[in-house]
């Protein structure tokens, strides 16, 4: 039974980008710092280091992002996503939404119809 | 009264047992300590953290010197440093909190940090 406020930040809008920084850097020292803790509880069958890799590639996705506004929500929703994974709300699944699929590289089948497709069941 | 006289009983049963009271003519060689870790100079911190980037990809090569710094020297960003900084942390079996992180910038931080951390090991 997780306590709601737990990992909890007040949403707080930053003015300046030298604060914006160091809230991010902050962010992505909790991740790491946690990334041993999601392997654990969701089961999840990848090593820690892969993890990790995945975190560093979704604060890279949002590198080039220069608009104030824009960063803050991307911060909020970023710490939210935080709050859910440590937590113990989100399900396996929803954490490897975040991992490709190793089916999808060896699939040499060539169902290239809508229909193959389908049945296959691709996302 | 329970509690006092509890505490009476400990501090009683305390003072005979521990320290270890032993003859001062038995040799000292004969009494082993495991649990004592090798103290942890600076020199060793300095070797264990030069390991540590070398053993880490976008450092591997470069020269690591105790005045690189990391963003200049060894041409690592924002999120490598945060990187490095917690596997130091690994490394060390420590815990540094975010102010105190965001200050190390080179390696002679580093170095100087974890020397005056009593609980590094």
């Amino acid at each position: 039974m997780t306590v709601a406020t737990a990992f909890a930040e007040t949403t707080k809008y930053t003015l300046s980008q030298p604060e914006m920084r160091i809230r991010v850097l902050n962010l992505y020292r909790r991740y790491l710092r946690h990334s041993r803790d999601f392997v654990n509880s969701y089961d999840l069958d990848i090593p820690a280091s892969q993890v990790k890799t995945k975190i560093r590639q979704e604060f890279e996705r949002q590198r080039f992002v220069k608009d104030l506004p824009v960063q803050n929500v991307l911060f909020m929703k970023a710490q939210m996503e935080f709050q859910e994974l440590v937590n113990f709300w989100k399900q396996q699944c929803h954490v490897m939404q975040y991992f490709e699929n190793p089916h999808t590289y060896y699939d040499k089948t060539k169902n290239d119809t809508f229909v193959d497709k389908f049945l296959k069941g691709s996302d | 009264m329970l509690r006092l006289s509890c505490s009476r009983l400990l501090k009683g049963s305390r003072a005979s047992a521990f320290p270890l009271r032993v003859p001062s003519l038995v040799a000292q060689a004969q009494w082993r300590q495991y649990s004592a870790a090798p103290a942890l100079t600076k020199d060793i911190i300095q070797e264990r953290i030069v390991e540590l980037f070398e053993s880490y990809d976008k450092t591997a090569g470069k020269e690591i010197l105790p005045s690189s710094s990391f963003t200049r020297d060894l041409g690592l960003d924002s999120l490598d440093t945060v990187e490095v900084v917690m596997e130091i942390e690994n490394e060390f079996s420590i815990i540094i909190p975010d102010h105190e992180a965001d200050e190390i910038k080179t390696v002679q931080q580093a170095i100087d940090f974890i020397a005056s951390q009593d609980d590094a090991c």
